[in-house]
């Protein structure tokens, strides 16, 4: 099946009235294309001079030219309402492609210290020390791991133990929670997010650790008066200096703390609020602004 | 955790309905992973089945990416309001339908979080601007 793409310039006022312009003549929705620079999230992003883009595709049949000269038509009058500028309407021929599936060829296995972290549709011949799991990217992680999910890997697989009770604050996709795991410790894995918690209970089943890892919504408050030999807390600064308290108090004697989500102008808040709370920092490393550090409590 | 944002997308689609065919397809499956935006976004928006729910993504430089749901397309809440099924094409000569003073307020209401205006009036403004851009007349 052949397509032809529709788009057109405009002012954001005129964005709404355009798309149902579209919509009208059988588009099925339209997507815009907002005028942004490549920034830092969070951040205003630069300005960029331009108007939105809004596109649209219609299937190139019989009927496409009189949907275009409507289009066009109806374009026009829109004019009449202050709505412009409105730019040229233009076109191209899209050829039909495997939209479902075409995105796949980006994405590889990433591979930190021991942990490969594979996409379902990729093969890996496994050698036998490495921990192999099956993650899909998409909204947790892409082409490349954040710097602080690369730290928090790198630093679990040298201390996970067989046996272990680990607590996985903020678990997302599980991306922590299934290497942990496939070292031979029990997870507790809780986020306060009811999509992570779907997405991360999908995820335990497909790596066939469900005997090993609960997922459950909820914060480190949900764990009040058990105890953990290894906490993983890949979260915020803010939030860590606030449950740096209740980290303490769920660590069994010796037991350690992974803390990471720091950026660079934070880390002295979270050693000195875990300092506060009676934890011991044995390790900070580094990549690029983000720490990760590790914390130990005091033996009984 | 802060990443660089590589582009925004906004796609107005059908509520519960997102597939891979155009538009979807072909404005995001050059940057993420398309399958699991239909996914998420057939979730989210079940309950809202028949209304058009734009999705705002924000793809990252590593091809992860976010996104939020916003308000219905004005022209969507002003069409179903005014009892229309679609706009007029020639709008400043052939009217298709009207619209009350109340009803402007309450569309104006729902669409306030999403349009750049900073009162209640200055949202009433903007739909009454799109209601006569459709052909549809404001009761005075």
């Amino acid at each position: 099946m052949h397509w032809v793409e529709l788009s057109v310039e405009a002012h954001p006022e005129a964005v709404d009235a355009i798309a149902d312009v579209f919509r009208q003549h059988g588009t099925n929705g339209v997507a815009v294309e907002q005028p942004i620079q490549s920034h830092i999230e969070g951040e205003e992003p630069p300005v960029k001079s331009g108007n939105p883009v809004i596109r649209a595709f219609l299937p190139a049949n019989d009927r496409v030219e009189a949907e275009i000269s409507g289009i066009e038509s109806d374009l026009w009058h829109l004019q009449a309402f202050d709505l412009s500028p409105i730019g040229a309407l233009q076109r191209r021929d899209v050829e039909e492609e495997d939209w479902a599936h075409g995105w796949k060829e980006h994405f590889h296995p990433l591979k930190i210290g021991r942990v490969v972290i594979k996409p379902s549709w990729r093969e890996w011949e496994g050698k036998p020390d490495e921990i192999v799991v099956e993650l899909d990217p998409g909204m947790a992680f892409g082409t490349g791991l954040h710097p602080t999910t690369r730290l928090m890997i790198e630093a679990l697989q040298d201390r996970v133990r067989p046996g272990m009770e680990v607590l996985d604050l903020g678990t997302g996709s599980g991306i922590l929670a299934i290497p942990a795991a496939r070292l031979g410790s029990q997870v507790t894995a809780l986020d306060i997010s009811d999509v992570a918690v779907e997405v991360a209970r999908e995820n335990v089943t497909i790596n066939r650790v469900e005997g090993q890892v609960s997922v459950a919504e909820g914060t480190v408050e949900a764990v009040t008066g058990r105890r953990f030999d290894l906490i993983l807390a890949n979260i915020i600064a803010s939030v860590l200096v606030h449950i740096a308290p209740d980290l303490a108090a769920a660590l069994k004697p010796e037991g350690e703390v992974l803390a990471s989500g720091i950026i660079d102008e934070r880390v002295d808040l979270v050693r000195t609020a875990f300092g506060d709370a009676g934890l011991e920092i044995t390790d900070a490393t580094r990549d690029g602004d983000w720490w990760l550090i590790v914390a130990r409590s005091p033996a009984a | 955790m802060a990443k660089k944002v590589k582009t925004v997308i906004t796609l107005q689609i059908d509520a519960g309905k997102a597939t891979p065919a155009p538009p979807v397809g072909p404005a995001v499956a050059p940057h993420i992973n398309v399958m699991q935006f239909v996914k998420e976004y057939n979730e989210r928006t079940a309950s809202m089945a028949g209304s058009i729910i734009p999705a705002e993504i924000t793809v990252f430089e590593d091809r992860s990416f976010t996104f939020i749901l916003k308000t219905p397309p004005a022209a969507d809440l002003i069409r179903k309001a005014a009892g229309v099924p679609k706009g007029s094409a020639v709008p400043n000569r052939d009217k298709v339908g009207t619209l009350t003073r109340e009803q402007v307020r309450e569309i104006a209401q729902t669409k306030l979080p999403d349009l750049n205006a900073t009162s209640i009036e200055a949202a009433e403004k903007t739909i009454m601007g799109s209601a006569r851009s459709m052909g549809i007349t404001v009761e005075s």
